[in-house]
């Protein structure tokens, strides 16, 4: 649906017949702010639950889809329930983009072929136009500055499940976003996948320069200690929040705590075809002295006027207080 | 001297010697428990010598290795050895009172209700103790686990029970309860899918010196209550007709003992999630070493467990240094061949 809404967002619901439960369920924030402009998003057909990979064909069918649009990471599990199979026979047609599992690749020509699908070319344009400009600034600047790679530890999920310390970004995702903004990802050493758990020692051991917890609204999760980022945040939730995670067995030690080099960014970011502002952000985080101009703040506004039905509210990012 | 005091004077000594046998692999176990633990403490990301550890337990002069052994590295491996001790005592007391060699907290349904305990909190954000605050997924998963031996418990209690019916009992339970599990999965958002596949992994990091103390408690008083009853218990063994004959109160000791796993088992796996397997090896690897008398049977399965979770807990940290791989997978990877070189090694005996 992000995506959707970039293309088309005076009428996001324009041409969607039937949804997928993972935004109301993954992002709160987001889905509420949706469905109070646009009531009718309640009421569309769920017919897709991702997480689990299931699919109802025959709802599918029944609704008259002329199109169904997947994610490409779950093309595999649809293969194997045969989902597809059962497409062709019904002649649906269907479509993979990729938001999620290489971003940077495949965001762009995604966005393109769905531009195409809702006629909405000229957006997808001025989306792509959008992004690369905002992603060449830091990419430039990096390439052009001799500039050492500060080491970063990427905590997933922070305090999701409570003081339990620590799920940790890998080479996926995350873990690319803060290579594309010049840091070295310390989980990238230790896994291609998407996270490893951490050992709490490490935190310890390891000279971090500087630690990107994500985090976002899971205060209906009663065990969550997470600063509740998104479109709701308040400063003094989240500031409470990220005191509440440096507090975890081993943190209050660590010299990246003391020094306040400790951030928390918008969980929801991994799926985001506004990703690149968590790039920017880590940017300047890593690379402070490179990117004194440049305000992801107002570009993450920006974004919202041109790509998004709603103003952005709210905190997607904050430094240890 | 005449052959019939011969005779007695050979089992004497027969018995005696397998007494001592038994008793010196009780000692090799503990020894080996001793050693996996002293590794686990020594053992992690950072470049402390087995020396410099050893100093820090009596006295601390660096402040760090003073935060990471005793903040960090104790509790973990604390609770790898309560745990592994409850778990393998559970399963060996299930395997004496239902008389089957299957029975474990797995295979009789507490892992999964305990499971879907956890799962109701990720899934649903339901909690039976809202109060319970971040301990709201151990608490859920220690009352279904409860629960779901209650039923067992009934069950039991009804006339004309015998125990293949209850092991039966156990099965469906876990059915059950795992179908119930399935149907949360089925339902759930992502990052809830994710924390419960970790969850159900099982994971040593949560461990902390309260939840330490409540397993060594647990752990010490149930032991207290299987030493009681440890020649009855033993008696059990030759079958219900037998025992009874030998003045057993089969059907009480069996209830009274179903629910001492029971505890065992739930309180093991809602601090640490369901963790699988020690319940079940554990306890016939020390049968095969020591056979069915519980004076050897019981410390024996004790011992086992906790050395297999301990080294397992040695294993999850040394695959990636300074990642954990979770503790529900070497548990298995460390058990598995310990437990066939066994059958092959006494097979060939």
């Amino acid at each position: 649906m992000y995506l959707v809404m970039a293309l088309q967002p005076q009428s996001p619901g324009h041409k969607i017949r039937a949804l997928a439960d993972d935004l109301a369920k993954a992002d709160r924030d987001t889905w509420q702010k949706l469905t109070e402009l646009y009531p009718s998003f309640v009421n569309k057909p769920i017919v897709a639950s991702p997480s689990t990979g299931q699919f109802d064909v025959e709802q599918a069918f029944s609704l008259n889809a002329d199109l169904v649009i997947f994610s490409l990471n779950y093309r595999a599990s649809l293969q194997q329930s045969e989902t597809l199979n059962r497409l062709d026979a019904l002649s649906i047609p269907y479509l993979f983009v990729d938001y999620r599992h290489d971003l940077s690749n495949n965001l762009l020509p995604s966005m393109h072929i769905l531009g195409q699908v809702l006629g909405q070319q000229t957006q997808a344009q001025k989306f792509s136009n959008f992004v690369q400009k905002q992603l060449n600034i830091v990419e430039q600047r990096l390439a052009e500055n001799n500039h050492k790679q500060p080491l970063v530890l990427l905590e997933r999920a922070a305090g999701i499940n409570g003081p339990v310390c620590c799920r940790v970004f890998g080479q996926a995702n995350f873990g690319a976003f803060a290579e594309t903004a010049g840091a070295e990802n310390w989980g990238s050493r230790k896994t291609s996948g998407v996270s490893v758990d951490l050992n709490p020692e490490t935190l310890l051991v390891e000279d971090f320069d500087v630690v990107i917890a994500t985090t976002g609204n899971w205060s209906h999760k009663k065990q969550s200690i997470s600063p509740p980022l998104g479109y709701s945040a308040q400063q003094s939730q989240v500031d409470s929040g990220m005191q509440a995670l440096v507090q975890r067995t081993g943190w209050p030690q660590m010299p990246v705590v003391k020094n306040k080099q400790v951030y928390v960014m918008w969980h929801q970011f991994y799926n985001h075809p506004g990703y690149f502002v968590a790039i920017q952000v880590m940017a300047k985080w890593m690379q402070p002295s490179l990117f004194t101009d440049l305000d992801p703040q107002q570009v993450w506004q920006e974004y919202h006027q041109q790509f998004m039905p709603f103003k952005s509210s709210g905190i997607f990012w904050s430094q240890l207080p | 001297m005449s052959s019939a005091q011969l005779v007695i004077t050979q089992q004497r000594f027969f018995y005696r010697r397998q007494r001592l046998i038994k008793s010196l692999i009780l000692l090799a176990l503990s020894v080996l428990l001793v050693i996996s633990f002293i590794w686990d403490l020594s053992s992690g990301p950072s470049s402390y010598g087995l020396l410099e550890v050893g100093a820090c337990l009596v006295d601390c002069p660096d402040p760090k290795l003073d935060l990471i052994l005793w903040q960090i590295r104790m509790p973990i491996a604390l609770i790898a050895i309560l745990v592994g001790a409850m778990l393998a005592c559970a399963g060996a007391q299930m395997q004496t009172i239902l008389n089957n060699p299957l029975a474990d907290p797995f295979t009789l349904g507490i892992s999964a209700a305990a499971a879907f305990g956890a799962a109701l909190t990720f899934v649903l954000d339901w909690a039976v103790l809202p109060v319970a605050g971040v301990y709201i997924v151990s608490v859920n998963a220690f009352l279904f686990a409860m629960l779901s031996a209650l039923v067992l418990f009934a069950i039991s209690k009804m006339r004309g029970v015998g125990y293949q019916t209850l092991v039966l009992a156990g099965i469906a339970l876990m059915f059950s309860f795992n179908a119930l599990l399935a149907f949360l999965q089925y339902i759930a958002s992502e990052d809830a899918l994710q924390q419960l596949v970790f969850w159900t992994l099982g994971s040593l990091a949560r461990a902390s010196f309260e939840k330490v103390m409540i397993c060594l408690v647990v752990l010490l008083s149930m032991q207290l209550f299987f030493f009681r009853y440890r020649d009855q218990l033993t008696a059990l063994r030759f079958g219900d007709e037998q025992a009874r004959s030998m003045g057993v109160n089969v059907d009480k000791l069996r209830l009274l003992s179903l629910l001492a796993c029971a505890l065992l088992a739930s309180v093991a796996v809602a601090f640490v999630g369901t963790i699988g397997f020690v319940g079940l090896v554990a306890p016939h690897i020390a049968r095969l070493l020591l056979g069915e008398d519980q004076r050897f049977f019981l410390p024996g399965s004790v011992l086992v467990g906790a050395s297999l979770l301990s080294l397992a807990s040695v294993l999850s940290k040394l695959v990636i240094s300074g990642a954990v791989l979770p503790i529900g997978i070497t548990t298995s990877l460390i058990g598995i061949p310990c437990f066939f070189i066994l059958i092959f090694t006494i097979r060939q005996k």
